[in-house]
């Protein structure tokens, strides 16, 4: 500071003010940034975060038996039949363009006939018969019209080969889903195909059905092939009595293929699921909860995990007796017997308050053979069946 | 003006003494470069599940490295007064990545090995699926504008040591653009989208210390070294032009005025996935669904360092 600047500002007295300029000037930013990050953090915080993940509830699948009451031991199976051509590849084909959704479609009706659906029923209505099952949680169950014309209808051709295998006459609770009509035009020729594709859940015969509903997910994969287009999945549900007078809480599924989307739809199977559960006067949980599925995720991640942070047991984790692979024979190229299978653990049974897993296996592990001498795999998953005891 | 300060004479006197008689200004003008290292936990996590993401929705394998720093170049006008200094920084940073032949197929999806687009082009290869290649590109620009005060004292005839503070905003944006072309048979027209993703403005704070040579008087060589504090408080997606089949499959609710979250639905952060999509309908799936959203923001706080040139117009 020049010496006549000082001088002058001490003949006016002022000399004081600059130092206490000074002093609130070093506190002036600070302050007034603190100031800013406060209000800047009070005014954002509150849209940051919201929601919570739901309670983690501790295991409670096995349940003390109660001696007063009866138990009971049944077979479930979950299996996926396998639509048999990708679905996905629409996604990318211009529909819109006729010859091009003709050629699309002609060679998707091939690749479908190619994977021989009548054939694959057998084999698998062979194996339900085979194992005994009380109930059985379906997933892509197909009915396929070309033309006008049903070419399968994948649940009553099942209900009736199982018949003709020697088993039951399963009663079906039958969810269809994603109702589809493609039509290609090509040199004057239109193809139509239509087909539908869904879950069912088959009971023996003995077991009295004392309930069922359908719940659509909330939450479903949007598909950007048009407005408002998703894939549909649900939940199906069905309270079932054994003769011994054992109520049992049945669920079947299939869920997306997309882990953000399975994901929030497990959240959901978890709300219903406990949104329907039986209790006694007291409170107290009475009956045995299955919840079967293609759930599309590995073992303990995504939609596993959801299921089991709410309380469900997976029966592979207690009593499996082989590595429990469900998925997949690579492309769907189920007339391949040597193709390739990805070793993958997607389709469960899960449980709550059961008394007992007694076995949980895996079946139609090997390919079969057609009436004409072919070989041919039954569907790119493999069956899930777990024997439970429950009371 | 004039009249108002004739009321109050000794007021006017001391500015103007201040301002021309015995306060002189040096003014300056200063360019520097260095490197900026922050931790940006938030940006890291988006870019790991973006990883998981793609994978699973057919992109190719690929792992991803940590984004925690960035070169700094910033450009500083000021003037000094004594030992004082007040300026006015930006500092920029713009970067272009591009990517292209990034090969998707959705029938492929999840799968360990990696293909290349010429996979996807042979004609074997195309009797079987349909499929795509993305050519991307991004453009990143890093802004924060501070002003700045600085306390300095010479050490001898040769250096000068200051410290100093900044406050400003901290502006940027990316804009991202991605061209799809879709091969194999009967597959739909090629599409193209653009967007920005807008950080919104944001405060900034900067605190430093500054070691300067003076081998002439109007240039100082000037090491800066200190802390930054900012934070980008959510992303949101604008200015959207044209469509994407690819996009909207990945992230079908993307839109303009969309933001980008994290969704958790376990206990187990590994399960957590990205969610782009709007506020309200983020609000609507946590209530019906029971899951737990989090605004992916950025923390850009952490160190710096750079070396300055000083320019300097003395005694103005």
């Amino acid at each position: 500071m020049s010496l006549i600047r000082l001088q002058w500002l001490r003949r006016n007295k002022m000399w004081k003010t600059l130092p206490r300029l000074q002093r609130s000037k070093k506190f002036l930013l600070p302050g007034l940034s603190a100031l800013l990050i406060l209000m800047a953090q009070a005014c954002g915080k509150k849209d940051t975060d919201f929601g919570g993940t739901a309670p983690v509830i501790p295991k409670d699948s096995l349940v003390k038996p109660d001696t007063s009451k009866t138990l009971d031991t049944l077979r479930f199976a979950t299996l996926n039949m396998s639509i048999g051509f990708p679905v996905s590849q629409l996604l990318f084909t211009n529909m819109a363009d006729q010859p091009t959704a003709y050629k699309v479609l002609d060679s998707l009706f091939k690749r479908y006939q190619r994977t021989m659906p009548k054939e694959r029923i057998k084999g698998m209505a062979k194996a339900i018969a085979d194992l005994k099952l009380d109930v059985v949680g379906l997933q892509e169950v197909m009915s396929f019209t070309k033309d006008g014309n049903l070419v399968d209808d994948y649940l009553p051709e099942l209900l009736q080969a199982i018949r003709d295998a020697g088993g039951p006459a399963y009663k079906f609770y039958s969810n269809p889903l994603n109702d589809t009509l493609l039509q290609g035009a090509m040199d004057g020729t239109v193809l139509k195909i239509a087909f539908h594709e869904g879950n069912a859940l088959l009971v023996k015969p003995e077991l009295a059905i004392l309930d069922s509903a359908r719940f659509l997910y909330f939450t479903l994969l949007k598909i950007p092939t048009g407005e408002n287009a998703v894939t549909q999945r649900c939940l199906s549900y069905l309270k079932i009595k054994s003769p011994n007078g054992v109520v049992w809480q049945v669920y079947n599924t299939h869920l997306e293929v997309f882990e953000d989307i399975s994901s929030s739809q497990a959240l959901e199977v978890r709300r219903i699921v406990d949104s329907l559960k039986l209790r006694d006067s007291a409170g107290q949980e009475t009956a045995p909860q299955i919840v079967m599925g293609d759930f599309n995720v590995l073992p303990n991640t995504d939609a596993h995990t959801v299921m089991q942070e709410g309380g469900f047991s997976d029966t592979f984790d207690t009593t499996a007796a082989d590595p429990g692979f469900t998925c997949c024979i690579a492309a769907s190229a189920l007339w391949d017997t040597q193709a390739a299978f990805s070793n993958r653990r997607i389709d469960f049974i899960f449980s709550r308050h059961i008394v007992k897993v007694l076995e949980h296996h895996v079946a139609l592990k090997d390919s079969l053979t057609t009436s004409t001498g072919v070989g041919l795999l039954a569907t790119d998953h493999r069956a899930v069946w777990a024997r439970i005891v429950g009371q | 003006m004039i009249l108002s300060y004739l009321a109050f004479p000794r007021l006017a006197l001391s500015m103007l003494l201040c301002c021309t008689v015995t306060w002189s200004w040096d003014l300056f003008a200063s360019v520097s470069e260095g490197y900026t290292s922050y931790e940006a936990r938030d940006f890291n996590r988006v870019l790991t599940l973006m990883e998981k993401t793609t994978k699973e929705k057919g992109f190719n394998p690929y792992n991803v490295s940590r984004f925690d720093g960035h070169p700094q170049n910033a450009l500083v006008l000021g003037a000094r007064q004594g030992n004082w200094s007040f300026g006015l920084e930006a500092e920029f940073w713009v970067e272009e990545f591009e990517q292209s032949e990034v090969p998707f197929d959705l029938e492929n999806a999840e799968r360990d090995y990696r293909v290349t687009c010429e996979n996807l082009r042979d004609p074997s290869y195309a009797s079987k699926n349909l499929f795509g290649c993305i050519e991307a590109k991004e453009q990143f620009r890093f802004l924060p504008i501070t002003v700045q005060a600085e306390y300095s004292r010479d050490l001898g005839r040769w250096f000068r040591l200051g410290a100093g503070y900044g406050l400003g905003v901290l502006a940027g944006s990316a804009h991202i653009e991605m061209t799809s072309k879709y091969y194999g048979e009967g597959a739909i027209p090629d599409d193209h989208i653009r967007f920005q993703i807008w950080p919104g403005v944001n405060l900034v704070q900067k605190g430093f210390v500054d070691f300067e040579y003076l081998p002439w008087k109007w240039l100082g060589i000037d090491l800066r070294g200190g802390w930054r504090i900012s934070g980008v408080e959510g992303l949101t997606l604008r200015d959207q032009e044209g469509s994407s089949r690819i996009f909207s499959s990945v992230f079908p609710e993307a839109k303009d005025g969309a933001r980008m979250y994290f969704q958790s639905f376990t206990t187990n952060p590994e399960d957590d996935k990205i969610y782009v999509g709007t506020e309200a309908e983020a609000k609507a799936k946590a209530e019906r669904e029971g899951s737990r959203f989090h605004l992916v923001n950025g923390d850009f706080t952490g160190w710096f360092a750079a070396l300055k040139l000083n320019f300097y117009w003395r005694d103005i």
